[in-house]
């Protein structure tokens, strides 16, 4: 027996699956989240050019940063590598001469 | 998943930011900042707000890629969406799905590492303008977008001369226009502008790369002191007419001057001041329609006018701000940017050649119209239109459109409603015209003024005199104003549409007929858009003659109808020939032989309701009597007015009332007329009826008075000047009736039951009264042959008076020696002397006294005939001059044998030498 609230419910959860669907068949790469995220402002009045441009923006940012975090983390990582290789035979060595 | 509650935007913004990032919360500090504000100053959205549209978009989109199957899953999911009814706000989570849709064939254009900088500044100018697009989109032009042209979407075409930009073809329901600033009308702009707006987010999305520009050629010469940028941004305050820093306008000169004392290099001042003649155009053009847009007197085409140069000029500032913003553009981004992307004086020249040429026309325009209103205004803008470029063509004919779509709808309202529309409810002076009668148009000063009516804001050509009662409606009330009359509706259109209001309102307030015009006009319309305006007028010979004869037909027809059937015209026409033009034969006679004792006695005895009784026993006597009785209640006896000395025969008329509707066609004049002919006619019967008295006094008395042979002489010379009199008047009888009443009747009646309106009935009417009156010497040519008449006329009274003298003394001579001869035969049946000596010598004396005045009757009757050929020879002299042929074959008639001719010598020569010539001419 469905209540008003469960019809509700399974309403909303079926309207937020076929958008994720169509967010997947264009392509957006939001997950459900932000797209239940995005679904709220929009409903609440937002423009919908302007959350998309900030949405680009964030993504521009956050990929930039990626790169930053990236190029750190390779970085780091690399010293890191150098670091364990460095001392590696130290231990290999110590160990095989017991 | 939690059910959309209620979080507050910025709240849910951080949460996106932190998803999105992959950050926490306090990192991501800026980007909230920069999010906030973002959505804050933008927030309305400025794409239109249209579900189908997007969905459309989104399908393009997907066929794009190549993937139908997907299109079709996105239908299916569509419409799976809308069912729900969840959302309510559907459209905008689409659009924000379609602007972050990616093609996965595309290659990243996610941004290279070194310039992320400057990159969240950048963003947000170029955002902010959303503004519609003119459809020209300078910015689409690839000045900071180079890989734009690698993607799939854009097509550049070529453009008249300017082929290094490209327009983006609009992926949309609009169409491309084929070339780059020319312009159209703005139904392209309007409709591009829809597709344009959508298709806005797609090239935007695309983010702008400054690095990948190719490298910069030297722009300019860099030597001046005045950057090229400067005299740039001058000369983008000069386009819209405000002065620069260095340009500036020279009012005495009436034109853009360059400050001498500003050091530039030629090459630029020249290019400046060419540039600056685009101000001066826009300057002319604005100043032309503020002066006008307030003035409330300038009528609805003019105000129309002011509205079509208004929104070219709105197109032109739409050019001006894309420039705008391209310089501001520069500004933010510095000096990074690349030279391509650059405003120049030469890119200026370019871009703004075709407004320069629009601008131009409607400058040229502006000045040919100065001081122009209504039809006046129309026509000029017509006349401006024959041209042979066809892009001026297309300007002037969409201007013209909507100029004359006021027009059109006065002409529509007049000919299907009859109204002149005021949408001025201001109260005016009324002024009274002085308009003489039978002039056709008002010069537009005089126009009298409804009250609470301006009619000189009515750009119409058809104008009502208020001051012009019903019954004169048809005659007075409406006119032509010629010098409204657009030059591209032709005089015969013009004519027809004021005959058609004309009988629309003759219709409404005369003939009280309230059909509503959709009866009388099935395939009337309302009010077309302007575009049908200027088609109208394009297809003069077409589709606005067809217009405007098909509504003539079926008003004057509808018209006709009316007239002939509740209000009988014809018939009255008819009665009017039965009764005023001695029609009804055996009615007049009756009626005369009534009023003989009658109108014998002199005028002022006469009584009016005597003579209307007489009328009605008339009436009733003969074959009248079988005429409507509408007619016969319309006839009546009217009395002229009564000099001394006249009898009643001087003072009687008949007479016919109209009124309402078929006053119209029986004007006053007309009645007066008629009343003129009738009076004429009934004379000449008259003539007819005492003639034909003498001719039966002769007959009965010849037989009586032959017993006395003196009296043979004399009776003689009655007898042949009765003969001569009746010949006269007979062949007068054979003229009026045949050659006058019969034939014009004949033609009258032809156009009558041919006409296709009122106003063919009226002249045709006219024309029969006058052809009637002139040819019965009624007017004003022939008034010496009239006065001639009337001698002859009363020539035949005396000699009826005379004649009716003789009888009677002759009888009264008779009957005494009839009786003395009873006398004496009595006297020798009873044995006396039949007559004693002394009464025989009385009644010698008394024969002889009878005797001796029977030469004084013959020498009055010598008199009289002398003096009667006297006026006919004259008569006939006039005759023969007379311009009128019909009255030269009546001279022909009365003088067949030549029996005046051979009395008078004037009449030969002038016989001969017109016989002569008339021979000749058959």
């Amino acid at each position: 027996m469905a209540s008003p609230a469960n019809a509700n419910m399974n309403a909303v959860r079926e309207t937020m699956d076929v958008l994720l669907e169509i967010s997947r068949l264009l392509n957006t790469g939001l997950d459900m989240e932000s797209l239940s995220i995005c679904v709220r402002l929009c409903e609440q009045g937002i423009n919908p050019e302007a959350l998309s441009s900030v949405i680009k923006e964030l993504r521009r940012a956050s990929d930039s940063l990626k790169v930053v975090d990236l190029w750190w983390h390779s970085l780091i990582s690399a010293t890191l590598h150098l670091l364990v290789l460095s001392t590696l035979p130290y231990f290999g060595l110590m160990q095989d001469h017991k | 998943m939690a059910a959309l509650d209620q979080k507050s935007p910025n709240v849910l913004l951080q949460n996106l930011c932190c998803k999105i990032t992959g950050k926490s919360e306090a990192d991501v500090a800026h980007q909230f900042q920069y999010a906030v504000r973002v959505i804050g100053s933008n927030y309305a959205p400025t794409i239109e707000r249209d579900e189908f549209l997007v969905s459309e978009k989104i399908k393009k989109e997907l066929l794009k890629q190549r993937r139908e199957a997907d299109a079709a899953l996105f239908s299916e999911l569509h419409r799976k969406l809308q069912t729900q009814g969840v959302l309510k706000h559907r459209w905008s989570i689409l659009y924000l799905l379609l602007s972050l849709c990616e093609d996965p064939r595309k290659p990243s254009n996610r941004v290279p590492v070194c310039s992320y900088g400057p990159l969240l500044a950048q963003a947000l100018p170029r955002d902010v303008h959303s503004t519609p697009f003119y459809y020209a989109r300078p910015q689409s032009l690839p000045l900071s977008y180079p890989e734009r042209s690698a993607t799939a979407h854009n097509s550049s075409m070529a453009t008249s001369g300017i082929s290094s930009m490209g327009v983006f073809s609009i992926n949309g329901p609009g169409p491309t226009p084929p070339s780059l600033l020319t312009g159209p009308g703005p139904q392209a702009v309007g409709e591009s502008m829809r597709g344009s707006r959508l298709a806005w987010t797609l090239p935007v999305s695309s983010s702008p790369s400054g690095a990948a520009a190719a490298p910069r050629p030297p722009s300019g010469p860099s030597s001046t002191e005045i950057g090229e940028a400067a005299l740039v941004r001058d000369i983008l305050y000069v386009f819209q007419g405000i002065d620069g820093k260095f340009i500036k306008m020279c009012s005495p000169e009436n034109c853009y001057k360059i400050d001498s004392k500003v050091p530039l290099c030629k090459s630029l001042r020249d290019t400046s001041s060419r540039l600056a003649e685009l101000g001066w155009l826009h300057n002319k053009i604005r100043k032309y329609t503020d002066s006008h847009s307030l003035d409330r007197a300038f009528g609805l085409v003019g105000q129309s006018f002011c509205a079509a140069l208004h929104q070219e000029l709105k197109e032109y500032y739409r050019l001006l701000s894309v420039l705008h913003a391209q310089l501001q553009v520069e500004d933010d981004q510095g000096v990074n940017v690349s030279v391509d992307s650059s405003l120049t004086l030469r890119r200026l020249l370019v871009w703004t050649y075709d407004p320069k040429v629009r601008l131009k026309t409607l400058a040229a325009l502006v000045d040919y119209c100065q001081g122009r209103k209504g039809g006046e205004l129309a026509s000029a803008v017509h006349a401006y239109g024959k041209t042979g470029d066809p892009h001026m063509r297309a300007l002037i004919q969409h201007i013209l459109g909507l100029v004359s779509h006021p027009i059109l709808n006065f002409l529509y309202r007049w000919i299907y409603d009859g109204e002149l529309e005021d949408t001025y409810h201001e109260s005016m002076p009324t002024q009274l015209s002085l308009k003489s009668s039978g002039v056709e148009e008002l010069s537009p000063n005089q126009i009298p003024l409804r009250a609470g009516t301006n009619q000189t804001l009515l750009p119409f050509f058809v104008a009502s005199d208020p001051t012009v009662k019903t019954d004169r409606l048809w005659h007075d009330k409406y006119s032509l104003r010629k010098s409204m009359i657009p030059s591209f509706i032709t005089m015969d259109q013009a004519r027809k549409v004021l005959l058609i209001g004309k009988s629309i309102n003759f219709l409404h307030q005369v003939c009280h007929d309230r059909t509503p015009p959709g009866k009388i006009m099935p395939a009337s319309k309302s009010t077309d858009s302007p575009k049908d305006a200027a088609e109208l007028f394009t297809d003069l010979e077409g589709a606005f003659q067809s217009k405007i004869d098909a509504a003539y037909f079926e008003t004057s027809k509808y018209l006709l109808d009316v007239l002939n059937k509740n209000y009988q015209l014809l018939e009255h026409l008819q009665a009017m020939r039965r009764y005023l033009l001695l029609g009804q034969g055996d009615f007049i006679r009756h009626l005369m032989d009534l009023l003989k004792p009658e109108l014998a006695r002199a005028a002022t005895t006469l009584y009016q309701h005597n003579l209307t009784g007489i009328l009605e026993t008339a009436v009733r006597a003969t074959n009248a009597q079988f005429d409507s009785p509408e007619i016969l209640k319309r006839l009546d006896v009217r009395l002229l007015e009564v000099s001394p000395g006249d009898t009643g025969w001087d003072v009687f008329s008949l007479d016919y009332h109209v009124e309402g509707p078929i006053a119209t066609v029986f004007t006053r004049e007309c009645m007066s007329h008629y009343l003129r002919v009738f009076n004429f006619l009934w004379r000449a019967k008259r003539m007819e009826y005492i003639l034909t008295d003498i001719w039966k006094g002769q007959m009965c008395n010849a037989k009586l008075l032959k017993s006395m042979p003196e009296l043979s002489g004399v009776l003689h010379q009655c007898h042949v000047l009765a003969s001569e009199m009746v010949h006269f008047i007979h062949q007068m009888q054979y003229y009026i009736t045949f050659e006058v009443l019969e034939c014009s009747w004949d033609e009258l009646w032809n156009k009558v039951q041919q006409a296709q309106d009122l106003d063919h009935i009226i002249a045709a009417h006219d024309v029969f009264l006058d052809t009637i009156i002139s040819r019965c010497l009624l007017d004003v040519n022939n008034r010496s042959l009239l006065n001639q008449l009337r001698a002859v006329f009363d020539q035949i009274i005396e000699f009826q008076n005379a004649q009716d003298t003789l009888y009677r003394s002759a009888l009264e001579e008779l009957q005494l020696r009839i009786q003395f001869e009873d006398k004496k035969r009595r006297r020798e049946e009873m044995g006396e002397w039949g007559v004693t000596a002394e009464q025989e010598a009385e009644e010698n004396r008394r024969v002889q006294e009878f005797k001796d005045t029977i030469p004084k009757m013959c020498s009055q009757l010598r008199l009289l005939t002398h003096f009667y050929q006297g006026i006919v020879q004259e008569f006939l002299r006039l005759l023969m001059t007379s311009s009128d042929e019909s009255l030269q074959f009546l001279s022909f008639r009365l003088d067949f044998n030549e029996h005046y001719k051979a009395r008078d010598p004037r009449l030969r020569p002038s016989l001969g030498a017109t016989r002569g010539r008339r021979s000749s001419n058959i």
